[in-house]
C-alpha cells in the first residue's frame, strides 16, 4: 500500500506528488484554514460562517471552532444556513448541519427563501419562463443576498465561506468566459468593498482541492450527506467543473496555479483599474442594497419571477 | 484479472489485464482523477495504489455543494 510520509497508508494524492494519510490530510486542512484566519481575522472580529450541511462548509466551521476556541478570548462566532427547500437535497444537509452545530454548541441560524420570498426554489423553478437564466443564477443571487443581510444583522464583520480551490477555478473561469470580468475583479480571499451594507466575505479554502475535503468528509463525517444539488448538471458551472478536471489530469498543478497567478497578479490589477464590465457599486432603486446596477440583480430577479422582496 | 467495481451505485465485474493500478481501471472506465475518490476494499487509497483479483473498488464521486 502507498505509504505516508509517517508510514501510515495514503489516502490523497497531492498534485504535487506528495502522498498523505488521513490523519496529515486534516492537519494539512487545518494548517491552512488557521494561516488564513491568521491573516485576515482581528480580534475585534465577529464572525459568521455560510453554512450548508455540505462537506466544504461542515470542515470549515469545525475548523473556525476549533481555532476559536483555542484563543485566549473567543471571537463570537455564528453559522448561518441558507434553505433554498430543494427537495431530496436540502432537508438532509440541514438536518445535518443542525445536529453538528447542537453537538458543538455553534448558534446557528436558518433563513429559508419560503419566508424571505414567498416561494421554494423548486417552485421558481417551475414558474421561471426564461430557460436562459439557470437555477444558479436565481439561487445564487438569493442566497447572496440573503447571506449578506443576514449576517449584517447579526452584527457579523467578516462573513466566512467554505468555496474550495474547486470553486473558485469554475467562478474564474465563467467569469472570463462570459466576458465578465468585472465580476472576476470582486473575488479573492478576501472580498472587502467600500460599502457599509456589505460584510466582507473571506474563503479560508481558496486553495484547498474539493478532493482532499471529499476524503477529509468521508474519513471524518460518517453521516455526512452527500448528496448534490440536482440542479447542478445543468448549470454553465458542471461545464467549467469537467474542463477543469479534465485539464487538471492532463496538467497538474493546474488549478492551483491558476488560482495563486489570479489572486497575486490579475485580481490586483483588475481592482486598481476596475473594467468597464464590472459596473459601479450604487444603492438598489428598489431595495437599497448595494447593487452593480440600477436595480440589483436580485430585485430584477424577484420582479420577473413575481417574487415578494426578500425579507430576511 | 477480474475485480468487483461500483459505481454511481451500481455495480458490475471488470477485467483488467494481470497487474494494474487504480489509475488503470479509472482510465479504462473513462474516470477523471479529480472527480472520484477510490475506495478499496472498504479503505480510502490512492489511485497509485495496485489492485488484484477479486478486490473489490467502489468509487465515490466528489460532489459537490458546500
Amino acid at each position: 500500500m502507498d505509504e505516508c510520509r509517517c508510514g501510515r497508508p495514503a489516502v490523497y494524492h497531492g498534485s504535487g506528488g506528495r502522498l498523505t494519510c488521513g490523519d496529515h490530510l486534516s492537519e494539512w486542512l487545518r494548517s491552512q484554514v488557521f494561516a488564513e484566519l491568521k491573516k485576515f481575522i482581528k480580534s475585534s472580529d465577529s464572525l459568521a460562517v455560510a453554512a450548508s450541511g455540505g462537506k466544504d462548509s461542515t470542515a470549515l466551521l469545525e475548523m473556525v471552532h476549533d481555532w476559536n476556541c483555542e484563543r485566549n478570548n473567543p471571537l463570537p462566532l455564528k453559522a448561518i444556513l441558507i434553505d433554498e427547500g430543494i427537495t431530496g437535497y436540502r432537508e438532509f444537509t440541514r438536518k445535518f448541519l443542525e445536529k453538528f452545530c447542537e453537538f458543538h454548541d455553534i448558534p446557528l441560524t436558518v433563513v429559508t427563501f419560503r419566508e424571505s420570498l414567498g416561494s421554494n426554489l423548486d417552485s421558481i423553478m417551475k414558474r421561471r419562463k426564461d430557460s436562459q437564466v439557470s437555477s444558479c443564477t436565481i439561487c445564487g443571487a438569493f442566497r447572496r443576498y440573503l447571506l449578506n443581510r443576514v449576517a449584517r444583522e447579526a452584527g457579523a464583520t467578516k462573513l466566512l465561506l467554505a468555496h474550495n480551490l474547486d470553486d473558485e477555478v469554475q467562478t474564474l473561469l465563467m467569469n472570463l468566459f462570459t466576458g465578465n470580468v468585472g465580476q472576476a475583479g470582486r473575488k479573492g480571499e478576501l472580498s472587502e468593498t467600500p460599502d457599509d451594507l456589505f460584510v466582507p466575505r473571506f474563503k479560508p479554502l481558496i486553495r484547498v482541492p474539493e478532493k482532499a475535503l471529499t476524503i477529509h468528509g468521508l474519513l471524518h463525517y460518517p453521516s455526512l450527506p452527500d448528496r448534490e444539488c440536482p440542479y447542478l448538471r445543468e448549470s454553465l458551472r458542471y461545464e467549467m467543473r469537467l474542463m477543469a478536471n479534465e485539464y487538471e489530469t492532463l496538467h497538474p498543478g493546474f488549478k492551483l496555479k491558476l488560482i495563486n497567478t489570479y489572486l497575486r497578479d490579475i485580481l490586483p490589477a483588475l481592482q486598481k483599474t476596475p473594467p468597464k464590465s464590472g459596473g459601479n457599486l450604487q444603492k438598489c432603486e428598489c431595495c437599497g442594497e448595494p447593487a452593480s446596477q440600477l436595480i440589483c440583480k436580485t430585485c430584477q430577479l424577484r420582479q420577473t419571477l413575481g417574487l415578494k422582496a426578500p425579507d430576511a | 484479472m477480474k475485480l468487483e467495481v461500483e459505481l454511481e451505485k451500481k455495480k458490475q465485474t471488470v477485467e483488467l489485464k494481470a497487474r494494474g493500478t487504480i489509475k488503470d481501471l479509472m482510465d479504462h472506465l473513462n474516470l477523471i482523477l479529480d472527480e472520484y475518490v477510490p475506495i478499496l476494499n472498504g479503505t480510502v487509497v490512492t489511485e497509485l495504489e495496485n489492485l488484484k483479483t477479486g478486490d473489490k473498488v467502489k468509487f465515490v464521486r466528489v460532489w459537490s455543494g458546500g
